[in-house]
């Protein structure tokens, strides 16, 4: 974010031409915010399109006869959705591991930094658990 | 405790000295200033309630409306428990009882507890940020009277007999015109309406509110709690009610014009209402739930005299409830026959939720034991609801493990679980908050004594009513049934709890007589009876909230800023005065909370209630098959809204103001930083959400059949047609951006030119799609596929028709010199909406024209 | 381990004793509805020693003042994060393997049946191994103890949902869809099974029995439900015969070997039938009388007419005819 010796862009000089020169920049820090705030639930869009991700992908397979296909098919389907699951974790670890090395020095950003390692790791748990189900459920019973 | 700073600096040193300002607005010294805050913000003199925007007029009104909901819903329940008392009882018919079951569930649901957690908000979070009013009042307003118009035409349906008979849940095809001919469901499709309306524009108000109206130095680690809680809800609202929305276009769709969604003969499914519905109604739940854990937390540190245990561990806990809940809506489907594997990832999905919320609870606890807790009513009810919520906490995981679900599902057992989550999770906090809020608005203290005694009947009343239905629902007894044989073990059991739900409702009794009372002859509250840390006991909710906005540096500013009481009363924050005469509030930045602009609010009028009142007579016609009416209202409908419109986007002063303690801030803004824009690409969000969901359903009749859908007598659509529709669109597009970029140097002829250019494109796409439409010959009504597709280019030909719309709306103020190189706010919103149509058409004609070839 | 269950089951009795009934899924006969049950024992346990916990921990803090600080991480991290994730962690595998058991396929060459639900009653269509057309019967469900039945669930007209809490869980039966489950009684005796998915004005009378009986009765009893109905002995039950087929109930009701409406519930058995109207009255010549002619005021907006135009006389003879049907 910007340091206070930067001539804030929301205040603006009594010059019209002068504001309207500074808004762009304005537009600039708002979605700044606006990403920021994302950012700490990074680790939820990763759960969500894993999550949906292999809801389809089971969904459609077995409506499109999966569930009759021979053994090693079966297998290599669960094999895919198990590597997908641990794919996503690592995202979210990898996510975690650099808002981390970038904000530790920051004491001002301890409180984003709290929000977003708890939320990475609540998500990531989230993904993990789907392991059990690919591991002990049985495809399209 | 985590240091409560967040980002940046608190506030910013000025651009510039007002002295050496000449040319802005300036505000003089003294008490002048107080007075021309009071006469701007000052309630007009007749028809007040009418007219009046003003948040603790809006949100008052509001929270009683929903309250009254709440108490006839409530007296539904009791019918319905005397029905249920013995077996066999004819107290009531089965047409009956099914009316009550279901317009109890819809009433509690939608007219009651949504509109109530986003009423308090409306009521209160101006006060805790800091701010005068919401971003939107008139916005408010108008969310508050179609609620109300709707809610009451929802709620009289039963005394004419004809309310809604399906379910509050409204299964396909039971709802559908086959079995459901009469007027009830259209009722249903009515309220569900209405509430939408008044449900998004409540959280667009509050997205907008807490991100952009925070009170200078108000970081996103500073907010009250209760803020991000409000901010998750209105996400929440924002995605999830999109859901139920196109849910309930396609049901409209299908009784109305024969469209077959879920007509199973016809290509349809039943099972994709379940999927839209429960895509909302699971996370519906957690829309109530997390603004009363909002105001738990709210009250907790106040009675225990000491700060919130772990609020990033609170504030991230929410943010994750409002993402998982959305992962959980096969939760109510564990029956429908889906593979076990898909509904073993819900209920690992359903699961994980379990830790945001231990982490919720034991925040509660750690803080109960961090403070001295002082044992007043609103404590009371707040202990009440930890341990109600936790007992329909832990029989929300048993509903979770799929296997233990296909026995409990639809069983009284269910009843039980979401009746303590509700009950529990929502009406306990929301009297908590009753008792702790409400000398704010009257001024008088609501009784110790009687608040005991109504907590104790409704504490004792509600677990003896609803802790038997788990053993009932075990012992086989499913819900929405009318009446039962009395050999089947459920008599006693059914006797206890409609005993004790009358308990119950003595409790709630009580404190409507305590209410009551207290208005006469309640003893005076100061302006901060509890002493509690938060800014809204600062405001005394006057209509202009503070008398001057002073910065924050703490989230409970009441007890760390010593000064801060004085200096705001003082005058000696922000916004001191009203520099423009109107009614005006800070804008800040999203994370930072620095002052950025003074947005100036509109006044009392006539807009919101007029536009809402012709609403609901349109809605209302259309319910009732009366067509002269409904044309009527509808062009008033239309021309008050229009007109409502023109009115926005004002001309403003173009000298900055002073905005006190030396800084000088612009009275309008036209790009990003405006609120306006923000409002807009918050409601472009929930309209993605819709086509999101039109899409789903697409792609979902295809896997419900996909050796048969599309059906092999549909022509394969070509490539040339809709490349040329996409293009045109694209087409149209790209001019209204270059009206944008040539208005920004004030050519108004190639403004204009642009403008016009860019609505004969977008006609072109039109009339392009229509052609090739009719010309594949694809009938909407023979089968789903045909109306899934006439669905989707449907909304997008909506979206070009509004395009072009916005078009010809900004070619009329460039013509009145309404929009120039400076007042563009209009331009820059409408090219907004073009920016989300593109891709959405152009995914949309890319699926409509391509899937077909894929699968085939 | 296997005296571990034996005291576990032994404890569960003790817990649940008088929960017995015909249609509770605390007294399970069949191996769904026991493993469901105890899965559910486990999260009781579980439950009640979270709900105490909580409750002591927001008590205790008015009940003695405290002069430590409290331990916020034990707090946070102890009851916030670990409590749920270890029980949960160790509890989902648990639930997955118990979903597993229930949905398990069945040898080849068992019992199919078909059941179909309609507003407010409820074809069941055995399948014959033999090639032979399936034998229907109504409202009823029997089944052969102690061996695994297919049953593949449909719906008429709307959604509703097949439920015998005593065996197994519910499955949901949609227009449109052929759902299958697999369910099992070991007990031989009466259980009752009941819509459990609103389907609207008489939902709550949309029962049926199930009866469990010993592999060889059961053989006997489905080829006597295939078998056409025998002539009536009397001049009443004749008379009663005659007024069925002018009247017109053939159009709705099939009698194998004399009608074969499929509109409404198959009869050729309904005297052997423990109940009337999908469980709206007891199973007897009174009620079934009754029935005929009341139809409406006793279950209001089922699709059978009244036949209040009857005499006395033909009344009792036709519920006679009916009542020997079995």
């Amino acid at each position: 974010m910007s340091s206070p010796s930067v001539p804030p862009p929301g205040v603006s000089s009594p010059d019209v031409a002068a504001a309207r020169a500074e808004e762009p920049q304005d537009a600039r820090e708002n979605a700044a915010g606006v990403r920021a705030l994302l950012d700490t639930a990074f680790g939820y869009f990763v759960w969500a399109a894993h999550f949906l991700v292999v809801y389809i992908a089971t969904a459609v397979s077995c409506q499109l006869g999966l569930g009759t296909a021979g053994a090693r098919t079966r297998t290599t389907f669960l094999a895919v959705l198990a590597l997908v699951t641990v794919a996503a974790v690592a995202i979210v670890a990898l996510h975690t591991v650099r808002r981390y090395r970038r904000q530790r020095e920051l004491p001002e950003r301890r409180f984003r930094m709290a929000v977003t390692i708890g939320n990475d790791a609540i998500a990531a748990v989230a993904i993990a658990w789907q392991l059990l189900a690919i591991a002990l459920v049985p495809l399209c019973a | 405790m985590t240091a409560p700073f967040d980002d940046t600096v608190t506030t910013r040193p000025p651009a510039r000295a007002p002295d050496a300002a000449p040319r802005h607005l300036r505000q003089s010294e003294g008490p002048d200033g107080d007075e021309r805050l009071r006469v701007a913000w000052a309630k007009p003199r007749r028809f007040g309630l009418l007219t009046e925007v003003n948040n603790t007029v809006v949100g008052v009104l509001y929270i009683a409306t929903g309250f009254l909901f709440f108490l006839g819903a409530g007296v539904l329940a009791l019918l319905m428990r005397v029905q249920l008392a013995v077996p066999g009882n004819t107290f009531l018919g089965a047409g009956t009882y099914n009316q009550l079951f279901t317009m109890h569930g819809t009433v509690m649901m939608f007219l009651c507890a949504v509109p109530i957690v986003e009423a308090v908000a409306v009521l209160l979070l101006p006060n805790m940020l800091g701010a005068r009013d919401m971003p939107f009042p008139r916005l408010s307003a108008f969310g508050y009277w179609c609620y109300a118009f709707g809610g009451v035409l929802v709620f009289s349906s039963l005394f004419f007999g004809v309310a809604p008979d399906g379910g509050w849940f409204m299964y396909p095809p039971l709802s559908s015109s086959t079995y459901s001919p009469g007027l009830n469901t259209e009722f249903w499709i009515l309220g569900l309406g209405f509430v939408e309306i008044s449900a998004v524009a409540a959280a667009v108000e509050l997205i907008v509110g807490i991100l952009r109206t925070r009170a200078p130095g108000m970081t996103l680690g500073r907010m009250p709690i209760f803020a991000w809680y409000m901010l998750v809800t209105a996400g929440m609202i924002m995605i999830g009610m999109p859901m139920v929305i196109a849910a309930d276009v396609l049901l409209e769709l299908e009784r109305a014009f024969g469209m077959p969604f879920y007509d199973a003969t016809r290509g349809g499914d039943p099972v994709l209402w379940q999927h839209l519905f429960w895509l909302f109604g699971h996370p519906e739940v957690y829309i109530i739930f997390l603004p009363a854990a909002g105001m738990v937390s709210m009250i907790l540190p106040t009675f225990t005299r000491t700060r919130l245990v772990g609020y990033a561990w609170v504030a991230l806990a929410a943010i994750s409830v409002g993402f998982l809940s959305f992962g959980l809506w096969v939760h109510h489907m564990y029956a429908t026959g889906l593979p076990l594997l898909s509904l073993s990832f819900f209920s690992a999905a359903s699961t994980a939720i379990a830790i945001p919320m231990g982490v919720q609870v034991f925040a509660w606890l750690a803080t109960l034991w961090d403070g001295k807790p002082v044992l007043r009513v609103p404590l009371l009810f707040v202990l009440g609801f930890l341990i109600i919520f936790v007992i329909g906490g832990v029989t929300g995981v048993m509903v979770a493990a799929v296997p233990y679900d296909w026995q409990v599902h639809d069983s009284y057992f269910v009843v039980a679980h979401f009746h303590y989550v509700l009950i529990g999770g929502m009406v306990f906090p929301l009297f908590a908050a009753l008792y702790y809020w409400s000398p704010l608005v009257t001024h008088r203290m609501l009784s110790e004594r009687l608040g005991r005694w109504a907590f104790w009947l409704m504490f004792v009343g509600f677990n003896a009513a609803f802790l038997p239905m788990h053993f009932t629902g075990l012992r086989g007894m499913p819900r929405r049934v009318y009446t039962y044989a009395g050999d089947l073990g459920w008599n006693g059991l059914n006797l206890v709890s409609s005993v004790f739900s009358f308990v119950f409702a003595a409790g709630v009794l009580v404190v409507v007589y305590d209410f009551v009372r207290h208005l006469r002859t309640g003893a005076k509250a100061g302006h901060d009876p509890w002493n509690a840390p938060s800014l809204e006991w600062l405001s005394g909710l006057a209509p202009h909230g503070f008398r001057s906005l002073v910065p924050v540096t703490s989230r409970y500013p009441l007890w760390e800023q010593q000064e801060l009481p004085g200096d705001i009363v003082a005058g000696r924050g922000y916004l001191p005065d009203a520099p423009t005469r109107e009614r005006e509030t800070l804008v800040s930045t999203p994370v930072g909370g620095v002052p950025e602009q003074i947005l100036r609010l509109p006044g009392p009028g006539w807009t919101a209630f007029g536009a809402a009142l012709a609403t609901a007579v349109v809605f209302t016609a259309m319910t009732l098959r009366l067509a002269a009416v409904g044309v009527v209202a509808g062009v008033a409908a239309t021309a008050a809204i229009l007109s409502w419109l023109w009115s926005m986007d004002r001309a403003l002063p173009r000298e900055p103001a002073d905005a006190g303690r030396g800084t000088v801030l612009p009275l309008y803004s036209a790009g990003s930083s405006s609120v306006g824009w923000w409002g807009m690409a918050v409601c472009l969000i929930s309209d993605a959400a819709v086509v999101a969901s039109f899409m789903f359903a697409y792609l979902f009749l295809w896997t419900a059949r996909p050796a048969l859908w599309p059906p092999a007598w549909a022509p394969l659509p070509g490539f040339i047609e809709p490349a040329a529709i996409a293009a045109a669109t694209v087409g149209a597009w790209l001019l209204f951006e270059l009206a944008e970029r040539r208005n920004r140097r004030d050519h108004r002829l190639a403004t204009a030119l642009c403008l016009v250019a860019s609505a004969l494109f977008a006609g072109g796409a039109l009339v392009m799609g229509w052609r090739w439409l009719d010309g594949a010959g694809l009938s909407a009504t023979g089968h789903s596929y045909g109306a899934a597709v006439w669905l989707l280019l449907g909304y997008i030909a909506l979206h070009l028709a509004m395009g072009i719309a916005m078009a010809l709306w900004c070619l009329a103020r460039l013509a009145l010199g309404m929009i120039d190189s400076w007042r563009c706010l209009t331009l820059r919103i409408c090219l907004l909406w073009w920016r989300f149509t593109v891709p959405a058409a152009v995914l949309t004609v890319a699926l409509v024209a391509g899937f077909p070839h894929v699968v085939a | 381990m296997t005296r571990g269950r034996r005291r576990f089951t032994s404890w569960s009795v003790v817990l649940l004793a008088g929960c017995a009934g015909r249609q509770s899924a605390l007294d399970p006969a069949g191996p769904a509805a026991a493993s469901i049950h105890r899965l559910g024992v486990w999260m009781y346990v579980g439950a009640t020693l979270v709900v105490l916990l909580v409750t002591v921990l927001a008590v205790m803090p008015f009940l003695r003042p405290r002069e430590r600080p409290v331990n916020r991480r034990l707090f946070l991290w102890g009851g916030g994060v670990a409590l749920p994730f270890l029980t949960l962690t160790a509890l989902v595998p648990y639930v997955m393997t118990v979903g597993h058991g229930t949905r398990a396929a069945t040898a080849p060459g068992r019992l199919s049946v078909d059941v179909t639900g309609s507003l407010y009653w409820w074809e069941m269509s055995y399948r014959r191994t033999d090639g032979a057309p399936s034998a229907i019967s109504a409202n009823e469900l029997r089944l052969p103890a102690g061996e695994p039945v297919e049953l593949f669930l449909r719906a008429n007209d709307v959604i509703h949902s097949f439920w015998v809490p005593s065996l197994a869980g519910k499955t949901d039966m949609i227009p449109g869809r052929v759902n299958r489950m697999v369910i099992q009684g070991d007990r031989p005796g009466i259980y009752r099974g009941q819509c459990a998915e609103y389907c609207g004005r008489q939902h709550a009378h949309m029962a049926f029995d199930v009866i469990v009986m010993p592999r060889a009765e059961f053989d006997a009893w489905l080829a006597r439900l295939a078998r056409p109905v025998r002539e009536p002995a009397t001049p009443q039950l004749r008379a009663g015969r005659e007024l069925f087929v002018d009247l017109g109930c053939g159009a709705c009701h099939a009698v194998r070997g004399l009608t074969e409406g499929r509109r409404g519930p198959d009869l050729t058995q309904v005297g052997a039938r423990r109940s009337i109207g999908a469980g709206t009255l007891p199973g007897d010549v009174g009620n079934i009388a009754g029935w005929i002619a009341s139809a409406q005021h006793l279950k209001p907006g089922n699709a059978m007419p009244s036949y209040d135009q009857l005499a006395g006389p033909q009344l009792r003879a036709l519920a006679a005819y009916l009542e020997s049907l079995r």
